[in-house]
C-alpha cells in the first residue's frame, strides 16, 4: 500500500471506539440548490470546537438519533475554526432528516476522517479540479486552501459541470475564485435558451485547453462514472496515474475501517481514502461491481 | 500424591473424570465457563457448568450442505467436529447496544458499556484459535482498538483442545492452522481414553492448574498422543493448494466462474455468519416511539446483504455475482494485503452450513482454470 | 447576412488546418468565407439543408432542439477552434437537425460543403484529412451524448434500488 502517500490523520472527536458522536448546533443553513443545502455547525462543547482540525477532502459522520449515521465531505475553509460547513444533498433516511434541522438542533459529529487532497505536495504544480454535481464541497476546502497560497501554484483550472444551471452550487462564489486567477469552465448537462455559458460534459472541456503533463496534478471528484472518463482524457494526455487523485464514495458507516462495508479491494475508502492517487485503485477501477 | 511441578510448556496427566474439577476451578477463578453443548441437533457453544452437559459420546459428520451429530461409540468429549456457531460470538457478538440516548433538553447518552464477565472458552480448536488470532488483527490494529472486542478478549481464558477427528469438510492443514495446537491457548488438551494430556500454554493455565490432581505422563501415552495428533494431519475432509493464493482471485476478477458460481449462492449470508474470522458489523438506531430515547445498536452484517453496499445513488455490487466475488476475494485475497494473513482458517464451516453446498475448496481451483483471455 | 472573403493567412493560423499541406490550404481558403454572427442570431435552422462546414474562429454558439410543449433546450455549445455543422458533408444527414444560435457575438469560417466533398473525391490526401477531423468531431459529440443520456448528476433518490 506504498501508493498511499496521503497522511492520515487520527479522529479530533474521539468517539470512545462506540461511534459516540459530539453535539453541534446548527448555526446557519444556507440553500445551494434544489436538494442541496450547507449545514453550518458548531460544537456545543466549546474546547473541542477550538481543538477541531480537518484537511480538505476529510469527511464527518453526521449522526441523526434515530435514523443512523451519514459521511458527509466538510465544504468550509479550514482555517476557519469556529463553524463546520457540510454542503449535504438530501437523497437518504439520514440526509432527508438532516433536511427537517432548522437552527438552533442539534446533531452528532464524529470525525474527521479519511485521507486529502495532499495539496502540500502539489505547490509548484499546475491543478486541474475537475468536479461535477455534488462533487465540488469536497475540493472547496482544497480551493480555499489554493487561494490562501496562491502564489505556489502554477496555472489553476477548475472544470466543473452540474446537472442544469440551476443546479450549480456555490455560484456566488466562483466570480471571487476567478478573481484569483484561477480559471474557471462551467458546463452543464442540458440548459434553456437563457444560459450564456457552455453545454457539455466535464470531460469534454479538457479538449478545450492544453496541459503540460511533467508539471499537471489533477484532481477529481463526483459521479464514479464522470471520474472514469476525467482519469480517461487526463491518462489521454499523459498525466502520471499517480498525479491524478479521484475521491471514491462508498458507504462508509464507521470511518475506522472496521466495519468493512466501504471496501474496495484492499483498502478501506473512509480510511485509506476518500483520496486516491488514482494508481492505488486503478488495478479495480474497472472492475464491474467491484 | 506429591506436588509436581509445572511451568509454562510443562504437559501433565489429568484423570478424565477430573475435568469437572477443571471446570469448577475456572469458575471458581471467576471465569464464566462458555463450552460446547448439543443443542438444536449440533454443538453449540454455551454457558456450561460441568462436563456432563457436554457432548460426550457424540461424533459429528460433515458435508457440503450436512452436519449431522451420530454416536461415536465411546465415552470421548471432543469427537465431534464444531457446529455453525464460533467464538466470535463471545468476542463479537451478533447485537450489541453501543450506547442509549434521552432527549432531555439535548440528546444525553444513558449508561455506558458494560464491563464483560470474564469468559473461559471451553474446547477451542487449533483452527479456532486461529480465528481469534485473524479477529485480534482486525479488531485489535495499532491504529484502532475496538473496546467492545477489547474488554471481552482481554481477560478471556482458552482452554483448547487438539483435533484428533477432523471433520469432513475440514482443511486446516492445507491453511496450516491445524489440527495441532501450537500457540495462542492457557491450557492446551489432547484427549486419550483415560486422561487428558494438559499442556501448559501461559502462566494463567499453570494457576488453574494448581491444586489439580495431575500426574506426569508416561512416555507411552505421549507417544500414543503424537500419534494421533500426526494422523489427524491425514484425515482432512478436504484440501486446498493456498500457493498461489491471493493472486489467483485479484487477478480473476472477471473470471466466468463468478457467474457460475452466482447462479448456485443464493446470497443468504449463511457463510459469513459462521466463518469465524468474517467481522463486518452494521448499526442500527432503535427509537421509543414518542422520539425521546434511541438506542444504537451494533450487529453483524454480511457482504452478501443488499444493503451493505448501498449508497446514496445505487449499489455497488448489485447482482449475486459480485457479492460472492467480494466475500471470496476478500477472504482469501485482499485480506492478505489488509493484515498479513488470509482470512480463513479452513474450518470448513462456509461448506458445511452452505445450503446449496459451495464449497471453496472447488471454487478456487475452478478459478484457477484458464480462461480464454 | 454579410459574408466576408477569408485570406490564406486565416487558414494557416487554425490550428486544426495545421496538419494540411499549402495547397490544401489554399484550396480550403477558396471555398470558404468568414460568417459573424450576433447574440442570439440563428446560424442555421432545424431542417436547413446542409450547406455549409463551420470552424468557429471566435464567440460561442449553442446547438438547440425545439422540444414541442417544452420549448428549446440547449444540448451543446460550441467554442474556438470546434467544428460544427458536420452533418454539411454527410449523406445520412442532408438536413440540420439542430439549430445554431449565437450566445454572444461571434465569427465563424463557413467552408462550402458541396465544394469540400467534390475537392476531397478530387484529392484523396485532403479527403483522408477532412474526414479524419470530422470523425473526431463525430467521436467526440457522441462520447458527450452519451455522458448526457446517463444524466449522471440526476437526484439517485428518485431511482434508488436497495437490492
Amino acid at each position: 500500500m506504498t501508493a498511499l502517500a496521503a497522511v492520515r490523520t487520527s479522529a479530533a472527536v474521539n468517539d470512545g471506539g462506540l461511534l459516540k458522536p459530539s453535539w453541534a448546533e446548527v448555526v446557519k443553513i444556507q440553500p445551494e440548490a434544489e436538494g442541496i443545502a450547507t449545514y453550518w455547525l458548531r460544537f456545543q462543547d466549546s474546547n473541542l470546537s477550538k481543538a477541531y482540525r480537518f484537511l480538505p477532502g476529510q469527511f464527518n459522520m453526521l449522526y441523526m438519533p434515530g435514523y443512523g449515521e451519514a459521511a458527509i465531505s466538510i465544504s468550509s475553509d479550514p482555517e476557519q475554526r469556529d463553524v463546520i460547513g457540510h454542503t449535504v444533498r438530501f437523497v437518504g433516511n439520514v440526509t432527508r432528516a438532516i433536511n427537517r434541522l432548522k437552527i438552533g438542533d442539534v446533531v452528532g459529529i464524529r470525525g474527521p476522517f479519511g485521507t486529502h487532497w495532499p495539496v502540500e505536495n502539489l505547490e509548484g504544480k499546475d491543478l486541474i479540479i475537475a468536479v461535477g454535481g455534488i462533487g465540488i464541497p469536497p475540493l472547496r476546502p482544497a480551493i480555499y486552501h489554493i487561494l490562501r497560497n496562491r502564489a505556489k501554484f502554477g496555472k489553476i483550472t477548475l472544470l466543473y459541470g452540474a446537472r442544469t444551471p440551476s443546479d450549480l452550487l456555490f455560484s456566488s462564489e466562483l466570480d471571487e475564485w476567478r478573481k484569483s486567477d484561477i480559471d474557471i469552465q462551467i458546463t452543464v448537462d442540458r440548459a434553456d435558451s437563457n444560459w450564456q455559458g457552455q453545454v457539455g460534459v466535464v470531460p469534454t472541456l479538457f479538449y478545450k485547453f492544453r496541459l503540460d503533463p511533467t508539471r499537471t496534478a489533477v484532481l477529481t471528484c463526483g459521479p464514479e462514472i464522470m471520474i472514469r472518463f476525467v482519469v480517461f482524457e487526463a491518462l489521454a494526455r499523459r498525466v502520471p496515474t499517480n498525479q491524478i487523485y479521484v475521491s471514491m464514495e462508498r458507504n462508509m458507516k464507521c470511518g475506522q475501517g472496521s466495519c468493512g462495508h466501504c471496501q474496495i479491494g484492499p483498502y478501506f475508502v473512509c480510511k485509506d481514502g476518500p483520496v486516491f492517487p488514482f494508481s492505488a485503485v486503478e488495478p479495480y477501477f474497472n472492475v464491474e461491481d467491484f | 500424591m506429591a506436588e509436581l511441578p509445572i511451568n509454562v510448556g510443562s504437559v501433565v496427566a489429568l484423570p478424565k473424570p477430573r475435568l469437572d474439577d477443571l471446570l469448577a476451578k475456572l469458575r471458581e477463578k471467576g471465569y464464566q465457563t462458555i463450552g460446547p453443548r448439543v443443542g438444536d441437533g449440533t454443538v453449540q457453544y454455551q454457558p456450561i457448568r460441568g462436563a456432563s452437559e457436554m457432548p460426550q459420546g457424540y461424533t459429528s459428520e460433515e458435508e457440503a450442505g450436512k452436519y449431522r451429530l451420530v454416536s461415536s461409540g465411546n465415552s470421548r468429549y471432543f469427537d465431534y467436529t464444531p457446529g455453525a456457531q464460533s467464538w466470535k460470538q463471545i468476542f463479537f457478538p451478533p447485537r450489541i447496544t453501543l450506547f442509549d440516548l434521552c432527549k432531555n433538553g439535548g440528546w444525553k447518552p444513558v449508561g455506558s458499556l458494560e464491563p464483560s464477565p470474564r469468559y473461559a472458552l471451553v474446547g477451542v480448536r487449533p483452527c479456532e484459535i486461529a480465528a481469534i488470532k485473524i479477529q485480534d488483527l482486525a479488531f485489535l490494529r495499532t491504529d484502532f482498538v475496538d473496546p467492545v472486542y477489547q474488554e471481552r478478549r482481554k481477560n478471556a481464558f482458552i482452554l483448547a483442545v487438539n483435533c484428533l477427528r477432523p471433520g469432513g469438510t475440514c482443511f486446516c492443514a492445507s491453511m496450516g492452522t491445524g489440527p495441532q495446537l501450537s500457540s495462542g491457548y492457557d491450557l492446551g488438551l489432547t484427549e486419550m481414553d483415560d486422561v487428558f494430556l494438559v499442556d501448559v500454554g501461559s502462566a494463567a493455565g499453570k494457576d488453574i492448574l494448581s491444586g489439580l490432581p495431575v500426574a506426569k505422563p508416561d512416555a507411552a501415552i505421549m507417544g500414543k498422543a503424537k500419534q494421533a495428533v500426526d494422523a489427524a494431519k491425514t484425515k482432512m475432509g478436504r484440501q486446498l493448494d493456498i500457493s498461489d493464493l491471493p493472486d489467483v482471485l485479484l487477478k480473476n476478477l472477471d473470471h466466468p466462474e463468478w457467474e457460475a458460481i452466482s447462479k448456485r449462492c443464493m446470497s443468504c449470508a449463511s457463510c459469513t455468519l459462521v466463518c469465524p474470522t468474517c467481522f463486518c458489523w452494521d448499526t442500527q438506531d432503535h427509537s421509543s416511539l414518542n422520539g425521546t430515547e434511541t438506542e444504537r445498536e451494533r450487529v453483524w452484517d454480511s457482504c452478501f446483504n443488499p444493503g451493505y453496499s448501498y449508497q446514496a445513488g445505487g449499489n455497488t455490487r448489485p447482482n449475486v455475482r459480485s457479492r460472492y466475488r467480494q466475500w471470496l476475494t476478500h477472504k482469501l485475497g485482499s485480506w492478505k494485503q489488509q493484515y498479513g494473513v488470509l482470512g480463513c482458517v479452513g474450518c470448513g464451516r462456509c461448506i458445511t452450513w452452505c445450503p446449496v453446498k459451495i464449497d471453496i475448496t472447488e471454487e478456487i481451483p475452478a478459478l484457477r482454470k484458464e480462461t480464454r483471455s | 447576412m454579410d459574408f466576408q472573403p477569408v485570406s490564406f493567412e486565416l487558414i494557416r493560423s487554425i490550428p486544426l488546418f495545421a496538419d494540411l499541406s499549402i495547397q490544401h490550404q489554399k484550396v480550403i481558403a477558396e471555398m470558404s468565407s468568414i460568417r459573424p454572427f450576433q447574440e442570439n442570431e440563428e446560424i442555421f435552422h432545424e431542417g436547413d439543408t446542409s450547406d455549409c462546414l463551420y470552424l468557429m474562429l471566435d464567440g460561442r454558439v449553442a446547438l438547440e432542439i425545439h422540444i414541442p410543449n417544452r420549448g428549446r433546450s440547449r444540448i451543446l455549445t460550441v467554442e474556438p477552434q470546434e467544428m460544427l455543422g458536420w452533418s454539411g458533408i454527410t449523406d445520412v444527414v442532408p438536413r440540420r437537425t439542430l439549430t445554431a444560435r449565437g450566445v454572444c457575438d461571434g465569427r465563424l469560417l463557413c467552408i462550402d460543403a458541396p465544394k469540400l466533398i467534390k475537392a476531397c473525391e478530387q484529392d484523396h490526401d485532403l479527403g483522408f484529412v477532412v474526414m479524419h477531423h470530422v470523425a473526431n468531431v463525430i467521436a467526440g459529440r457522441l462520447m458527450a451524448t452519451r455522458m448526457q443520456l446517463l444524466d449522471m448528476f440526476s437526484d439517485p433518490s428518485s431511482e434508488a434500488r436497495h437490492g
